[in-house]
This record gives C-alpha cells, structure tokens and sequence, in this order.
C-alpha cells in the first residue's frame, strides 16, 4: 500500500478535513450527538489513517511517545480538575454552576464543554498510542 | 474547600487524579512516584477516616454529584456498613503503600514501574468506588475499572502464566460483569430507577414480577462469578499466585470481599430479605453453596505445593464465611460477616506479605522451600506464626471473634449445620496451615545453609503493622463490634 | 399464541439469542481472539437490550428538536456509551494479553498451551 501515489495525495487531502470535523464534533457535543469520545477518535483516526498511508514512522516522528502518555493522563487530569475547581470554589464536585465567573446557565455549557475538552485529549492520544504500540511490533 | 461536605467525592476523586499525575510526573521523573503514591494512600485513608467520625457522629451521609437530586443525579451513599469497608480497604491499601517500592523494583521493569503504582491506585479507586456509591450502574462501571486494571495488573508479572491466566480471569470477570449489568437493566425496566434507595421502595410493590426475579438471579450469577463463590472459583487461584506478590497480597485483602460487599448490599438493600426468603430462596441457596465453598476450599488447599497457591484456595473457603454470615438473617451473623471481613483483609494480606518477602529474599514460593525458614529468617516466620494462628481462629487473634460472631449468629437463626461446618473447617484449616509451620519451625532444611538472612526491614515493618490490626482486633473488640452492631440493624431493618 | 409472544416481545428474544450465541463461542472456542469476538457479541447484545428498552412509543431520539413531542428515554443511551467505552478497553487488554501470549508460548490455542504447559511440568518434575 506504501508509495501509491493515489492514496498518498488523498490521505494527504483528506486529514485536514478529518481533524477539523473531529473539532466540530467535539464544540457540539452538548446539543447534538458527538462530543469528547466521539471527536477524539476521530481525530486520532485522522493521524491513524496518515500512519497506514505512510507508515507508522512518520506519526512516531512526529509526536513523541512520552508526550502521548502524558496527554493521555492530562485529558483525565482536565476532567477532574474541573471538578477540583468546583469544589474549591465552594459548591460539590463537578457542580458546573460553581464555577468561577459563570452562572447556572453558562457554567453549565462552559463545564461540559472543558470536560469534554479533556475526554476529547484522554481518548485521541488513548487511540494514536493502541495503534502504535499495536503496529511497532509487527511492521518490520 | 469546605472539606467535611465533600468527603464522599474526595475518596474516589484524589486517587483517581492522583493516578493520572503520576503518570504525568512519571513521563518525565520516574523517581518521585513511589512518594506520591505512599503519600495518596496516606490522604486516602485520612480521609476514609475523617468520614468514619462523621458517619458514626451523624448517621448515613448523603453526597449528590454536582448537586443533581437523586432520581435524576448520582448518589454517593455512605451507610454505618460501607464506611466500614471504605476504612478497611483504605488503610489495607495505606499499610501497603510502604510494603510496595521494594518489591516493585525488585519484580518488575524498571520502565513500567510508573505505570505500575498508577494502575494500582486505580484499581484501589475503582474498589472505594464500588463501596462507596448508591447507584447501581455505577457500581458496574467501578466493577470494571477495578477488574481492567486487575487484569493488567495481573498480566504484569510478566511470566508465562501470569498472561494466562489473566486472560482467564479477563473471560470470567467480564462474563459476571455482563450478567450484572444485564440484571441491573432488568431492574431498571422494571423500576425506571438506578438509584439503590429508590430502587428498593419501588421495588416493594413488584417482588412477583417475572422481570425482577430475572434480574436478580442474574445479578446474584455474575456476582458469585466476580467474587469466585466456589463452583465458579476457577479464575482466582491462578490470579492469585501468578501475579506479582505485591499484587497478590492487595488484591486479596480486597477485591473478591468489594463483590461480597455488593452481594450484601443487593441482598439487604435492594431487594430486601423479604424478597430473597419469600419469593425465591436466594438466600438458602447461597446458604448451602457457601457452606460447601468453605470446605471445598479448604479441602483443595490442603493438596498444593506451591504457598501462594495454597492461600488462593484457602481465599475462596474465607469468602464462603463472609457470604454465610449474610446469608443467616441475623444481626449477629452480618456482625461476624463485617468482622471476618476485616479479619481476613488483614491477615490474608499480610499472609501473602509474608511470602512476597521469602520470595524476595530466597526467589522461592514452594512450600518445601521453607524448611528451616526460622534459622534464616526469625522475624518473618514469627509474623507468619500470628497469621496463622488468626486464619485457624485461636482466642486473641481477630480470627476468633469473627468465627465465635458467626457461630453464634448461626445457633441465633438455628442452622446447627453452619456451626458443625465452621469448626469442621477451623480443623481443617489447622491441617493445611500447620504444615507450613511445621516446616518452618521444626524441620531442618537440607542443603545446611542456614545463614541467617538480612531480612528486608522496610517490608516486614509493615507486615507486623497487619499482624499488630489483628491481635488489636483480637483483644479490644467492643468498639468495632458496637459498631457493626449498628451497621447490621442498619441492614436489618428492611427485615421488618 | 406463540406468533404473538414472538412478536410482542422481539427485542428481548433477539438480545439474548445475541448473548447465547456470545456465551457459546467463549465457552466452545479455544482460539482467543475467537473468545473475545464472543465477549464483544457479549456485550453487543447488551447494549442492544439497554436501547430497545429505552424506546418510547412514537418518541424521536433523544436529541433536542423544535418539532418533537415525545423523545425516547436518553438515560439508557448514555449508559450504553459507558458500557461501550468498557467494550474497548477490555478488548484492547484482552488483544494486548493475547499478543503476549503468542509471544511466549508461540500458539494462541489453548490446548496447545496446556500441552505445553503439562510438557513443563513434566520436565520440571524430572
């Protein structure tokens, strides 16, 4: 599949678009179906499919395997420092309305939303690193 | 933060963000997270504490996630009994904690050893999780965040068997988890409710409806899987002594009695005893299974070779006790059930404590291996003596007052049988364990080494702190006894 | 009689003949990837059960609309996502054991590995 010329100008076409429907998914999720799970695998399946046309080098080359770990620990650090924040700031824990500057209405949007920022982290970075740590291995 | 309202949260919450910085610290600085780890376990066990006080000042405590009220919301439900287990597991875990950093270097890879100490603090969360909540979806979705991580802890021994059979411990526990949560909809279909009060009152009306009984005899099936009640055991002896010794040690003092908690809550809250004597006998029957877990247990421990074998199989006779006790109808049975409990979580650990520092010192776990220990290593074998003496139930061991509360929770109920059955395996318990003592202290080992070996003092220190929990329990019993007590009206008040 | 049952009450019947037809290929299978297939058809015909519960007679799905009455019940939808997340990563440990078990013993049949692993303790023995 490697070197087809095909492939690679429409993988190359297509990412983009991928990556940037998976942010979509992500900012909708409270109001229509997707969110933080949903657009996370589609994003990581933007750079999955990058991995098949290229070969898995080339994702490896570009983002570094301890950053993926880190990210995959920070999208859950996200979620419930969110949480921390709510609690700090006097009310019970992930009670969106507490926190700070935002009202019932708002802190409701605004807390899904930074959740669903740290699903969204948790899960690509959680995919991209099954898919290397599956292919590594048998690519030579 | 006004802490004292948000204990119930911060239970699970600390540990599970803690898990994930140390992953994030561990990235970039392997060294410091043995440290955060203890020090999690430490504010762990803090806190399970600090809300013992509360609960015992002020009675069942109520915690609604993100304020939302119950039907709609999710409930963290804190009752006399599970406030029990919290404290229980918590300082199992924070003894542990100090138990850990020398063994983990010494059995498993330097580069994983990070991920290691994060895996297990969300095992050890997924366990609070599951005490913890009052809602029964959930518990299965703590179920399986304990059980996944349980299986890559498993798995990370590293050793040929270890993968195998945590693969067959992955087949059996998702199979119970699905029964479970296949239950759990069915209850949901019938009630339209997944909070554990709710449930129960709206339940009341419908005890003969065919949907609830399906769902409590799947429920009641994929528990006794998860828990490794006898005839469905076959996934916990290969769990147990394949797996690293620091695992084996924690997920024994914890993770099969997390799922006879569950199977208590389901039994006494949710469906109340009226429906498990009067509609189907659930109770008799788990009466009768538990009895011959006991002895099945430990009739096929006196056979093994291998000692962390030897305490698998005596774990599934001792999960028999704690499901007697439950099954009796009587307060002082529950009471003997709550103590075994703590009994077991502590000297069962600390048993496998025991054998995690033989294997360190001498890399062996046969149990031949450990003639003429007691020349080599005094202060391990003494600590082995005590525990002992507590899993066979002699007077001033925690053992023995678990054992008096359920025979006599069995004379109270009249089931002469238990009691018959419970000495019976006390005996038989004297058999298999007095053979490993007999090695240890009166038989001469042959190769004539018997140099006496520096025994590693950062892990026997916390080995004698769970010998010194069981002795205490032994002698000053009024305190927790009073409050399980409690615990067990608590319980029984459904009965009415 | 036995036309209506069938009929009124398909949805169950289909969920657990899905959940049989998983139970069966765990139990009989001895390739593993062939016993996880199971466990996914497992929880397949769960996640199925928990939807077709959550349909309410002429309700649309659960996503907010101008011109909609009645929405179906949406607790069991986020349920399921739940359980499906569950789905993923028990089956990513399960390939991820799998994966070390041809490693080592270099078969993913389990009655090849327990002639090997009665081989071991044959030898272990002498």
């Amino acid at each position: 599949m490697k070197g087809h010329i095909v492939l690679k100008m429409a993988t190359r076409m297509m990412v983009p678009f991928i990556l940037m429907f998976s942010l979509y998914v992500l900012a909708h999720g409270e109001i229509s179906p997707g969110g933080g799970f949903q657009g996370g695998v589609i994003f990581a399946s933007g750079f999955i499919l990058y991995g098949m046309v290229f070969g898995v080098e080339e994702i490896y080359r570009k983002i570094k395997r301890k950053i993926l770990i880190f990210m995959t620990a920070f999208g859950v650090m996200i979620y419930s420092g969110v949480g921390y924040i709510t609690m700090f700031n006097g009310g019970l824990f992930l009670e969106y309305a507490k926190l700070p500057g935002l009202n019932m209405k708002s802190g409701n949007s605004m807390g899904l939303l930074f959740i669903e920022i740290g699903v969204f982290i948790t899960v690509s970075s959680v995919m991209l690193l099954l898919f290397i740590e599956v292919s590594k291995k048998y690519d030579n | 933060m006004n802490i004292d309202v948000n204990l119930p949260a911060l239970i699970i919450v600390v540990p599970l963000f803690s898990a994930m910085f140390m992953v994030a610290a561990g990235v970039f600085y392997r060294k410091i997270v043995p440290f955060i780890f203890q020090f999690v376990s430490f504010l762990t066990a803090y806190f399970s504490f600090l809300l013992l006080f509360r609960v015992y000042k002020t009675g069942p405590v109520r915690y609604f996630f993100g304020n939302w009220a119950p039907p709609l919301g999710i409930e963290y439900y804190v009752d006399y009994t599970n406030i029990l287990f919290v404290v229980i597991i918590a300082s199992v875990f924070f003894i542990m904690s100090f138990y850990f950093p020398k063994i983990v270097n010494n059995e498993i890879d330097e580069g994983k050893t990070y991920i290691f100490y994060s895996i297990t603090t969300l095992f050890i969360t997924g366990l609070l999780g599951i005490t913890i909540t009052g809602d029964l979806f959930n518990i299965y979705v703590f179920t399986e965040i304990s059980s996944i991580t349980a299986y890559a802890l498993i798995a990370i021994g590293g050793t040929k068997k270890s993968y195998r059979s945590s693969f067959n411990y992955l087949i059996l526990g998702t199979i119970g988890a699905s029964f479970v949560v296949l239950g759990i909809g069915y209850l949901y279909m019938a009630t339209g409710t997944l909070n554990l009060l709710d449930m129960q009152q709206r339940l009341v009306p419908m005890y003969n409806s065919k949907i609830v009984v399906v769902g409590a005899a799947f429920i009641v099936l994929g528990l006794s899987m998860k828990m490794a009640l006898f005839p469905l055991h076959s996934w916990l002896p290969g769990a147990y002594s394949h797996s690293p010794s620091a695992i084996s040690a924690l997920m024994s003092a914890t993770s099969t009695k997390v799922m006879a908690y569950v199977m208590i809550r389901f039994l006494y809250t949710v469906f109340t005893p009226k429906f498990d004597v009067n509609v189907i006998p659930i109770q008799e029957i788990l009466f009768i299974i538990s009895l011959i877990a006991i002895l099945a247990g430990s009739f096929m421990a006196i056979g093994q070779k291998d000692i962390k074998m030897m305490f698998a199989y005596s774990s599934v006779g001792q999960i028999g006790y704690i499901l007697l006790g439950a099954t009796m109808l009587s307060n002082n049975g529950l009471v003997g059930s709550m103590y075994h409990f703590l009994s077991h979580a502590f000297v069962k650990g600390g048993l496998f404590m025991v054998s995690g520092i033989v294997f360190y010192s001498l890399s062996t776990t046969k149990i031949y291996d450990y003639c003429g220990l007691y020349k080599k290593m005094p202060l391990t074998s003494i600590a082995f003596l005590i525990f002992t003496l507590s899993m066979i139930g002699i007077p001033l061991t925690s053992g023995f007052v678990s054992k008096w509360y359920l025979v006599v929770g069995a004379i109270d109920s009249g089931k002469w049988i238990a009691v018959f059955v419970i000495l019976l395996s006390s005996l038989l318990t004297a058999v298999y364990f007095w053979r490993v003592v007999d090695n240890i202290f009166f038989t001469k080992s042959e190769s004539n080494n018997s140099d006496v070996i520096k025994e590693p003092i950062a892990m026997v220190i916390p080995t004698y702190i769970m010998a010194g929990v069981t002795i205490y329990f032994g002698i000053f019993t009024n305190d927790l006894v009073a409050f399980a007590q409690k615990a067990a009206e608590l319980l029984m008040e459904t009965c009415k | 009689m036995i036309i209506d049952f069938i009929i009124g009450k398909y949805n169950y019947l289909a969920a657990i003949i899905l959940m049989l037809i998983g139970l069966y290929s765990v139990i009989i299978n001895g390739n593993l990837i062939k016993k996880v297939i199971g466990l996914n058809i497992l929880s397949t015909a769960i996640i199925l059960f928990y939807i077709s519960v959550s349909k309410v007679k002429d309700g649309s799905a659960p996503i907010y609309a101008r011109d909609v009455i009645r929405y179906d019940n949406p607790l069991p939808h986020v349920l399921m996502l739940t359980a499906i997340v569950v789905g993923v990563s028990i089956t990513a440990v399960a390939l991820a054991i799998i994966i070390k078990i041809r490693e080592y013993y270099g078969t993913i049949e389990e009655d090849e590995m327990a002639e090997i692993d009665i081989n071991e303790e044959i030898v272990d023995k002498k």
